[in-house]
This record gives C-alpha cells, structure tokens and sequence, in this order.
C-alpha cells in the first residue's frame, strides 16, 4: 500500500491553492481559474493509472 | 494490513479536512485517490479468500455455483465503490444509476442458477 499517492495529492492541492491566491491578488482572475482548473486534471491525470490497476485486480480475482 | 487501512483512512480524511479549507474544488481528487489506494489495498487481502472459496468447489458440476457467487461480489464491490464516489462528488442520480446497473448485472450473472431452481422445482410438481 502506498500513501505517497495521496501525500502528492495533497501537495498538488496546497501548491495550486498558494497559486491561486497569488494570482488573485495580482489581479489575474482568469489565470487563477485555470490554475485551479490544471490542478484537478493533473491530479486526475495521476490517477488514471491507479484506477486502471484496480480495475485490473478486480477482473482477474473475481474473473468478471 | 488491517492497521495500515486504517491509518489510511484516517490520513485521507484528515487530508481531505485539510484541503476543503483551503479549496473546495480539490476535495474531490482527495477523495478518489484516496478511495483507489484503499480499496487496492482491500482488494488485495481479499485474494486469499477467493482463492480458497474456489479451491472448496473442486468438483466440475458444482462450479457453476461458485462462479456466479465470487462474479456477483465483484460487480458489487465494484458498483458500490463508483456510486460511493458519485454521492460524494453530491452526484445522487448518477449513483443511484450506478446501483442499478449494478443490480442489473447481478441478476444477468445469477439467471443459469434461478433457471437451474425453475427447473427443480418444475421437477418437484410434475412428477
């Protein structure tokens, strides 16, 4: 089991939120939007390869 | 293992109270990744039993009844974790279409045995 996962995740999410903030005071609010909005693809993006490997072991144990 | 799941657990919702403070729209990634790494971790204790629920049905006719028992576990472990994540995601229709199909698809898996007790029971009536 690997928490490092979760622990990028996590650093993903408070780098994007300094991010945002940043931009924000310095007047870019559409930047600060796609900020946010890259934040959540990449997460998502790191997880497309986890979600397949469950659904991977979940296939062949119960031979669905 | 059993301590390590849940230690993770408590470290995803602690990082997940983390996170909805600082921005909301960031939970969701949290969550799920945190629900993938427990659920491989879940999954992967489970083999064992598996295996040995199918090493009990040695006989070749009395296979047909382990099968569909190990499938429909996996269909509802599998419908269950995708509706969990809609609800959480506050997607409510889509969890509850979820749980249909899932049930859906069980019932598909178990229709040889309901043929199979059908046919006992025509059996039974007419002789």
């Amino acid at each position: 089991m690997d928490f490092d996962l979760l622990i990028r995740v996590a650093g993903v999410g408070l780098t994007v939120c300094a991010a945002y903030m940043i931009v924000k005071k310095a007047g870019g609010e559409e930047q600060a939007m796609l900020i946010s909005l890259v934040g959540v693809v990449m997460v998502l993006l790191m997880l497309v390869g986890k979600i397949s490997e469950l659904l991977d072991l979940i296939r062949s144990l119960f031979g669905l | 293992m059993m301590m390590k799941i849940c230690g993770g657990a408590l470290l995803v919702a602690f990082v997940t109270l983390l996170i909805r403070q600082l921005k909301p729209e960031m939970t969701m990634p949290v969550t799920v990744t945190g629900a993938v790494i427990l659920l491989l971790a879940v999954v992967g204790m489970l083999a064992p039993q598996i295996e040995y629920i199918n090493g009990l049905w040695y006989a070749e006719e009395l296979r047909g009844y382990a099968t569909p028992l190990v499938k429909s576990l996996g269909v509802a472990l599998v419908a269950q974790t995708a509706s969990d994540l809609c609800r959480d995601m506050g997607e409510n229709s889509a969890a509850s279409k979820v749980e249909f199909a899932g049930k859906l698809e069980i019932m598909l898996i178990c229709l040889p045995l309901i043929d199979k007790l059908l046919e006992f029971a025509r059996g039974l009536l007419l002789g």
